[in-house]
C-alpha cells in the first residue's frame, strides 16, 4: 500500500456524505493513537499469538519446551516494561527468538506513524480546502469573517506542507491559489470567473504573456485571476504545470503607493471594497506573508514575506503567515491565473 | 480495500503480522469511534486492545476478505462498547449513583483537540446526544468509523435503506441543533467568537 493510497482509503465513500457534518464529525471525533499505546497493543498481539502457539506446543507434551516459553514470555514481560530496551535489545533477534514479536511490533509502530503523518496531512489539506471554499462564499454573504478564515486556510495549509511528500505539493500548490485568490477577495471582487473582465479592469500588464497564475502578477497588479474553481484541479494543474521563468514581480504592490494603471485600478478598487478595510489589510498582510512572492523580486507590502515560493522553479523556502520555514520542493504555478496569453 | 487480501487470509489464519497489519490501517477510525461510544480514553484504548485480541482468537471464523474483516472489527467494537455501557450502568444502579459520574471523561486535548476549539466540541457532542440511538450510530459508523451504509449496515444489523434514511435524518437532525444553538449562543452577551 503505497502512501499517496494509504489517506483514500482511510476515508469514507464521501460520495453519500455531506461534507459540512464530515468536517464537523471528524474534527470533534477523530482520533489518533498514541506510540505507546500502539506499541503495547501490537506487542499484546503478539504475545497472545506466541502464547497460543507455545500453549499448542505445550498440549503436545512437550513439557520442557512449555516452561522454556514460560520463561521467555516472562522475561519478555518484564522487559517490555522499558521499552526502550525491549526495542534495543530485540534489534539482532530472529523468528523465534523471545523479543523478536517486539522487533515486528516496533516495524509496525514506524509503519502507523508513516501512515499517520500522511493521514493527518490530508485532513489538513482537506481542512484548508474547506476554508478556502468558506473564505469565497463569506466573501459574497458574510465579508466580516473571511480575514479569520483565509488565517485558518493558512494555518492548515502549514500543517499539511509539514511532512513533505504529494500532500505537501498539493498543499503548496493551493497556496499559491489561496494566495492569489484572497488578493480578489480582499479588493471586494464579486466576478471570480470572469478572466477576461478581470483582465480588462486590471490593466495590460496582468494579461501580458507569461505571467504565471500564481505567480507574482504582472506589475502593479494584485493578485487577480481566475478565481479558484475546484481546488484539487488547480492543486493537481499547479503542481504538474513547470515553473514559469523568471519575469515580472509577484507580489500585489501596496495599492497606495503604485503608479501603474493596475495599481490605480487596485485602488479604486478598494475603495469599492469590503467596507471591513481592517479585513482587507489583514488579508493583504497575510497574503503577503504567504508564499505568493514569485521570483523573489522584493515587492512583498507586508512584513514577514516569505522570499518566495518559488515559482520560478528557484528552489527557494517559502515563509508562511507566521514567518515559519516551509521548504517548498517545487513552485507550481496554478492555472487558476488567468492569464490569458 | 483498506488492505490486501493476503493480509486478510493471514488474519483468518491467526497470523499476528497480519492482524498488525490491520491495526495499523483500521485502529485510528476504530479508536475515534469507540471513544464517541464511551467518552474515556483509557477505556476506549482497551476495548480496542480486546477487539483486536478478538480478532486475532476468532479471524479463523470470518468469511470474505479485507472488507469483511473490516466490518468485523467494527461489529465487535460496536458490541464491546455496548457491554461496556452496560456494566457501568449496572455498576451505577447496584450504587445508586448517576451512570456518568463513574466515567472518567477525556478531556486532555490530544493534538486533534487543540485543532477544534472546546465550545464546538461540546456543542456537537451535545448535539449528537440528542439523536436518537440508531442515527448516533449509523452518524459514528459513517463519518467516524469511515464505514460504506451497507457496511454500516452489516454492523447494526439493518438494511441499507433503514440505515441511509437513519444517515440523512440524523444529519438534517445534527443541521438543525447546531443551527438553534447557534442561534441562541449568538443572541447571548457571551457569543463566541472564533
Amino acid at each position: 500500500m503505497d502512501a499517496e493510497d494509504r489517506p483514500k482509503h482511510m476515508m469514507p465513500h464521501d460520495d453519500e456524505l455531506d461534507s459540512a457534518t464530515a468536517e464537523l464529525l471528524r474534527r470533534v471525533y477523530a482520533r489518533h493513537i498514541d506510540i505507546d499505546t500502539a506499541a503495547r497493543h501490537l506487542w499484546v498481539i503478539d504475545a497472545a499469538a506466541r502464547t497460543a502457539r507455545q500453549a499448542r506446543h505445550t498440549m503436545r507434551g512437550a513439557r520442557g519446551r512449555g516452561r522454556r516459553a514460560v520463561v521467555s514470555l516472562m522475561m519478555s514481560l518484564m522487559l517490555i516494561g522499558s521499552s526502550g530496551m525491549a526495542v534495543a535489545a530485540s534489534d539482532g533477534t530472529l523468528p523465534g527468538d523471545s523479543l523478536y514479536g517486539v522487533k515486528r511490533s516496533t516495524e509496525r509502530i514506524k509503519l502507523v506513524l508513516a501512515v499517520r503523518a500522511d493521514a493527518d496531512a490530508q485532513m489538513q489539506l482537506d481542512i484548508a480546502r474547506q476554508r478556502w471554499a468558506e473564505a469565497q462564499r463569506a466573501a459574497r454573504d458574510r465579508p466580516e469573517v473571511v480575514s479569520s478564515l483565509l488565517r485558518d486556510t493558512f494555518q492548515a495549509l502549514d500543517a499539511a506542507e509539514a511532512n513533505g511528500g504529494v500532500i505537501a505539493r498539493h498543499a503548496h500548490a493551493l497556496r499559491l491559489v489561496v494566495a492569489e485568490g484572497s488578493t480578489e477577495l480582499a479588493l471586494g471582487q464579486r466576478d471570480r470567473r470572469g478572466r477576461p473582465e478581470a483582465d480588462a479592469r486590471r490593466g495590460p500588464s496582468a494579461s501580458s504573456a507569461g505571467t504565471p497564475p500564481t505567480s507574482p502578477p504582472a506589475d502593479g497588479t494584485d493578485g487577480e485571476g481566475e478565481p479558484p474553481a475546484a481546488a484539487t484541479d488547480e492543486e493537481e494543474t499547479a503542481a504538474a504545470a513547470p515553473p514559469p521563468p523568471p519575469r515580472e514581480s509577484t507580489s500585489p504592490p501596496p495599492p497606495a503607493t503604485s503608479t501603474s494603471p493596475a495599481s490605480t485600478e487596485t485602488s479604486t478598487a478598494e475603495v469599492d471594497a469590503d467596507p471591513d478595510e481592517e479585513n482587507v489589510d489583514e488579508t493583504s498582510e497575510e497574503e503577503s506573508a504567504g508564499p505568493d512572492g514569485g521570483d523573489g523580486t522584493e515587492k512583498k507590502p507586508g512584513p514577514g514575506t516569505d522570499p518566495d515560493d518559488g515559482d520560478e522553479g528557484v528552489s527557494k523556502e517559502s515563509l508562511d503567515p507566521h514567518g515559519n520555514r516551509s521548504p517548498e520542493p517545487e513552485p507550481s504555478p496554478s492555472p487558476s491565473s488567468p492569464e490569458p496569453q | 480495500m483498506p488492505f490486501s487480501e493476503k493480509v486478510a487470509e493471514g488474519v483468518r489464519a491467526g497470523d499476528p503480522d497480519a492482524v498488525g497489519t490491520v491495526y495499523v490501517v483500521l485502529a485510528d477510525r476504530l479508536l475515534g469511534y469507540l471513544m464517541a461510544r464511551v467518552r474515556d480514553r483509557a477505556t476506549a484504548e482497551d476495548l480496542l486492545e480486546a477487539t483486536f485480541l478478538e480478532l486475532l482468537q476468532r479471524g479463523r471464523t470470518i468469511r470474505g476478505g479485507p472488507a469483511a474483516i473490516k466490518v468485523w472489527l467494527f461489529r465487535a467494537a460496536h458490541f464491546n462498547a455496548l457491554d461496556h455501557m452496560r456494566k457501568v450502568r449496572r455498576r451505577a444502579e447496584d450504587l445508586c449513583e448517576d451512570p456518568h459520574s463513574l466515567e472518567v471523561v477525556d478531556t486532555g486535548p490530544g493534538p486533534e483537540e487543540r485543532a477544534v476549539s472546546g465550545d464546538v466540541s461540546r456543542r456537537v457532542r451535545a448535539a449528537m446526544k440528542q439523536l436518537s440511538d440508531d442515527q448516533r450510530q449509523v452518524l459514528l459508523l459513517r463519518y467516524v468509523g469511515g464505514l460504506t451504509a451497507p457496511e454500516t449496515a452489516d454492523v447494526l444489523s439493518k438494511t441499507d435503506g433503514a440505515v441511509r434514511s437513519l444517515q440523512h435524518r440524523g444529519e438534517r437532525g445534527l443541521a438543525h441543533l447546531l443551527e438553534n444553538e447557534h442561534g441562541t449562543a449568538a443572541s447571548s452577551p457571551q457569543a463566541e467568537t472564533s
